[in-house]
């Protein structure tokens, strides 16, 4: 293995070219095709003037092209950039200006993002009707024309492979570079810990911008197993989710723990459910006990591991293999203790993490980067990243999360920086002030995000109207869900907003509004 | 039988007053559109069962009955339609 990460899909195409690489609807693709499709983009590619080292941004929904396209870019050399389609055109315009790529890949529904986007940079255009106004670079006609055999790839495991956008305090998103080196660290880890084979079938549940994503690829690949795409509208309706597991025979799941709530919730699984599901994994966010609970007593054959770790540390950086359903809804669930080749440490109640999975740092961003990963309190030469989450070290040695020392939240999965959201708000006209405070609730997505507005004096400005606005500068899930005008904003004695008094606030307004879903059913 | 306009312009204002969202019509697809996601579906099935007092169960609606507000109304009519 030469330690890059397009090397385990040329590795599956050569053992087992036959065998079902990915599965979307009614797509399905071996892994003898997508090593040769995406050999043939990486040849366009490279024709077109991307050069080893080159960003290439991709737009496309979740299906089976853009993860061709993935693969191609690594194959040319270039680094692979996933955008959104669901985000705003001004929060990805500003995305593909910091990160300068040499090209943009896109197909069908990305095409009005696009057009509104207008990002300046060559188009590769991968379905045979490119929109009017677009003259692309390339389109799928090249593609099929390109010869299969490998390009010279001069790059190494220390090299990037991907850059993730996260969300960024100041409203810049900031990008997370990970290597070949990074990823391939983990996913020999989870391949050995979960015992991944070729008689896998796992999900593809987390959108591809998203870095647990990565897990489902590269672990897919690299077992050789079937990678089933999760379609976005399934996401929507619990039942319909439980219906997609039990269809494709799925025998690991993977997703964000909202998801696996909002399932317990509107009680979507049955006693025994899944037969074939091995293993139940969540990331991203604390999982409610109860829900846990809940799925454990439904599924005795799974086994239950909580993943935990930021993308500055690539996918997951500890585990805890649940040994046995929680006896009471209090028991929290740790975060439990490092994978393979990973370093937690808890310093002054902040948990800080280094070893394998550790970025370079945000990309061209040496002051975000320096502030964040700091030097390894007692290796000379090391660093560890400051993860801003609050943790303990219990006396059984796992580690137990506690908060964050700061204002970013977990919702629904996605990691949202609540002054990326008034930054946003404060480039609106119409609008004098503006506070976001997050409140708990007891609902699926964990956190109620609130604004608190005062229009300009003389101007009329509805929650919707300034919802609709601000749709336009941050993605959906960063939307509040909470609004409430005021003649003006509460402030401390320092003439600080006063935060707490906006979230006890909400809190009130909240509790006569109850939540529609039932608790856990027995 | 096309839903009566007022239960229409109820669902309308609904969306504008409690989830915050303006649709621009109520033929506009709310999914392909983005404006409803699984939270928003949430709050939309809790304000359907307090403001117009009918309950729709998450497990028991089908996505193409949530993609507008035309078809969310048509559901409404059919489902008061047979409880009366």
């Amino acid at each position: 293995m030469t330690g890059l990460l397009q090397a385990l899909v040329t590795r599956q195409a050569e053992r087992r070219p036959e065998a079902t690489a990915l599965v979307c609807g009614d797509e399905r693709l071996t892994y003898g095709e997508l090593e040769a499709a995406a050999a043939r983009l990486a040849r366009v590619l490279r024709a077109a003037g991307c050069r080893p080292g080159d960003r290439v941004c991709f737009l496309a929904p979740k299906s089976i092209a853009p993860l061709v396209w993935m693969l191609g870019i690594l194959k040319a050399g270039a680094i692979h950039v996933p955008l959104d389609a669901a985000s705003p055109a001004a929060r990805t315009r500003r995305i593909i200006a910091a990160c300068e790529p040499s090209l943009l890949l896109a197909a069908g529904a990305a095409e009005p993002l696009l057009a509104e986007m207008a990002p300046g940079i060559p188009v590769g255009w991968l379905d045979p009707e490119p929109p009017k106004a677009l003259a692309p670079a390339f389109g799928p006609a090249d593609v099929e024309r390109a010869d299969t055999a490998p390009l010279e790839c001069p790059r190494r495991p220390e090299d990037p492979a991907h850059i993730l956008f996260t969300s960024g305090s100041t409203g810049m998103p900031k990008g997370v570079v990970i290597t070949h080196a990074n990823v391939s660290a983990f996913i020999e880890w989870g391949v050995r810990h979960f015992g991944l084979n070729e008689t896998d079938r796992l999900s593809g549940h987390t959108p591809l911008h998203f870095d647990l994503s990565t897990f489902d690829i590269f672990g897919a690949y690299a077992a050789g197993a079937e990678l089933h795409l999760v379609p976005p509208d399934t996401a929507l309706l619990p039942h319909r989710l439980a219906e997609f597991i039990r269809a494709s025979r799925l025998t690991q799941w993977f997703s964000v723990p909202s998801v696996l709530n909002y399932m317990a919730k509107s009680d979507a699984v049955a006693q025994g459910d899944f037969p074939e599901l091995r293993r139940v994994l969540w990331c991203g966010e604390v999982l409610p006990t109860p829900a846990l609970i809940y799925w454990m007593t439904r599924l005795p054959h799974a086994r239950f591991t909580n993943l935990y770790g930021p993308t500055e540390t690539t996918i997951a950086s500890s585990y805890y293999d649940v040994p046995a359903c929680p006896q009471s809804a209090a028991e929290p669930i740790p975060i439990g203790v490092a994978c393979d080749g990973e370093e937690l440490l808890v310093m002054d109640g902040e948990l800080c993490i280094g070893g394998v999975g550790m970025s370079p740092g945000y990309w061209r961003d040496p002051a975000k980067t320096a502030a964040a990963f700091v030097p390894h309190p007692v290796r000379a030469g090391e660093r560890i990243y400051r993860t801003g989450d609050l943790a303990r070290l219990r006396a059984d040695g796992l580690v137990e999360l506690i908060g964050r020392a700061d204002t970013q939240i977990k919702s629904r999965g996605y990691r949202i920086e609540l002054g990326e959201i008034e930054a946003a708000l404060a480039s609106i006209a119409s609008l004098r002030e503006s506070a976001v405070v997050a409140i708990p609730t007891d609902g699926f997505e964990q956190w109620l995000i609130c604004c608190a507005y005062v229009p300009l004096p003389g101007t009329s400005l509805t929650a919707a109207a300034l919802r609709a606005a601000l749709a336009r500068l941050v993605p959906a899930y960063m939307l509040p869900a909470r609004w409430q005008e005021l003649p003006a904003l509460p402030r401390n004695a320092n003439g600080k907003v006063d935060r707490p008094r906006l979230k006890e606030q909400f809190a009130l307004a909240t509790e006569s509004c109850p939540h529609p879903l039932p608790s856990y059913a027995n | 039988m096309p839903p009566p306009a007022a239960l229409v312009r109820e669902l309308s204002d609904l969306f504008r007053d409690k989830l915050f969202i303006d649709v621009p019509s109520a033929e506009t697809d709310l999914i392909d559109s983005g404006l409803l996601d699984s939270l928003q579906l949430v709050q939309l099935l809790l304000q359907v069962e307090q403001q117009l007092g009918l309950r729709l169960p998450l497990e028991e609606v089908d996505l193409d009955d949530l993609r507008s507000i035309a078809r969310l109304a048509k559901l409404i009519c059919a489902r008061t339609a047979k409880a009366a």
